[in-house]
């Protein structure tokens, strides 16, 4: 009898110690290229603010497009969609020519094509933040659309693309600096202007890309306490 | 005693240079380190804290809070290397500098803050408007000293809100060159050695410029920058950064595009 009870009370301390760890916001992170360890960086850094944060290598395209409804916070650190200079932009490559781009306009790679124009209304209308760490994520591609403004569009709070070619390790740099700084407080834009001067005396001297960033949205917010985006 | 006192002057000049040395190596420390934020941002109510302390490979910082941003103290020399002031993305409307305007006011904050600047021959590298989104937007001015063809290290950068004209951020590297300046590499041969690092590329655009990196802490390295662009291949752009010791052929760093 006593053992039974013993049974018991520790299947409920399981069970609340289960629901406290899955009540905190969620985020994933992404490394979709010779980019480790910014998504592994990235993740412990949001969990020191509070958040059940994972993150990945190398992901199919539709594991991170499905995650993306229960994210509090979505970061993505790999190669942007390029066809020529008239077509480039608008989406982000994941594992086995999987991509998640912006919209469908008759155009796509690769045969696992995702589109955040095909989200419902409330899908992902309570992420906070959304972190395109790719070259031309915030470049408008007449293909596919642009992805940081599609991505608003579906009610995300904020997010943050490049307009430019960005190299991977200028943009490792960047990324550590901003995880950093919004875990100490900053606001993300604060937290991704102070990255982008850091990148500047990191050698090679110079912004390469970093200076691209472009913030959608409530710019001056910060991501602590831990939460979900507003609705 | 000719010989005694021979001994006693060379003591002499052992215990002068160790302690010099020792002062040239040992750091200014936070207190010190304070004053110069304030000297540097010049206002009394300002809130100085100081936060950390950060390395680099071209050398280490005392970082503070002003309240209204950073500012960055090197270590060792006192210089302040970089700063940055919030209030200054709120556009006022007041003054809106045309791209001449803007340059000049950067010029001369450059002028202000950078001992020696109008000496060096320093080089207007980079101008650009860089827009953020809903962040707002920068005029970007970045000077580079240019000593036989040669990038050196000392730069300032100096960012301005395109609105109102005032002063968002400021980078300002200052250091003794001391590397060689002739390369042993020619530049056709650091492209070639570009290339391989991205094989299968088929090469659209390049450029290259022989510049001093600090490729380790502390330590000049005479480099070529290596920017090369290639045809897309799986619908991703091709190519990226390379740099290569100008000296020796050696690939320090390739980075591909993301």
């Amino acid at each position: 009898m006593k053992r039974v009870l013993l049974i018991l009370i520790a299947c409920c301390m399981l069970a609340i110690l289960t629901c406290s760890v899955s009540a905190l916001p969620e985020t994933n992170n992404y490394d979709c290229s010779d980019t480790t360890p910014t998504a592994y960086d990235a993740q412990v850094d949001q969990s020191s603010m509070g958040y059940n944060s994972s993150s990945a290598t190398n992901v199919f395209a539709l594991t991170a497009y499905n995650r993306f409804k229960s994210d509090a916070i979505f970061f993505f650190n790999g190669h942007g969609l390029f066809y020529d200079y008239s077509h480039k932009g608008g989406g982000i490559k994941f594992s086995d020519e999987s991509w998640i781009m912006a919209k469908d306009i008759g155009y796509h790679p690769g045969n696992y094509p995702y589109y955040i124009t095909d989200y419902g209304k409330t899908d992902i209308d309570d992420v906070l933040l959304v972190v395109y760490l790719a070259c031309y994520s915030a470049h408008y591609n007449p293909y596919n659309g642009h992805l940081v403004q599609e991505t608003m569009d579906k009610g995300v709070d904020i997010c943050i693309g490049f307009d430019d070619e960005v190299e991977i390790e200028n943009g490792k740099y960047w990324s550590e600096g901003f995880w950093d700084r919004v875990r100490n407080g900053e606001s993300v834009s604060e937290a991704a202007r102070n990255a982008k001067n850091e990148c500047y005396s990191h050698w090679p001297f110079g912004y390469h890309g970093v200076d691209t960033y472009e913030i959608s949205g409530d710019y001056n917010g910060c991501l602590t306490p831990a939460r979900y985006g507003d609705y | 005693m000719k010989k005694e006192f021979i001994i006693a002057m060379m003591c002499v000049f052992v215990t002068i240079s160790v302690v010099s040395a020792v002062i040239a190596t040992a750091p200014i420390g936070v207190d010190i380190a304070k004053e110069k934020v304030q000297e540097f941002v010049n206002d009394p109510s300002v809130n100085i804290q100081y936060q950390n302390t950060e390395c680099q490979n071209i050398g280490d910082c005392y970082t503070f809070s002003t309240g209204n941003g950073q500012v960055y103290v090197n270590m060792y020399t006192g210089v302040v290397e970089r700063a940055s002031f919030n209030d200054a993305w709120k556009s006022s409307g007041e003054i809106r500098p045309d791209s001449a305007g803007a340059e000049m006011v950067a010029r001369e904050y450059a002028e202000e803050k950078y001992s020696g600047f109008a000496d060096m021959n320093m080089q207007l590298i980079n101008s650009d408007l860089r827009n953020h989104g809903d962040a707002g937007s920068e005029n970007s001015f970045i000077w580079r000293e240019t000593i036989e063809g040669v990038l050196t290290p000392n730069t300032v950068v100096v960012n301005i809100n395109p609105v109102s004209g005032r002063i968002i951020s400021y980078i300002g590297i200052q250091r003794e060159i001391n590397c060689v300046l002739e390369p042993e590499l020619s530049e056709e041969d650091a492209l070639k050695i570009a290339e391989k690092q991205f094989p299968g590329i088929e090469v659209t655009e390049k450029t290259a410029e022989l510049t001093i990196e600090y490729t380790k802490p502390g330590l000049q390295s005479l480099t070529w920058v290596i920017t090369m662009k290639g045809k897309p291949k799986d619908y991703v752009l091709q190519g990226g950064l390379v740099v290569i010791d100008a000296l020796t052929g050696e690939a320090l760093m390739t980075s591909p595009y993301l």
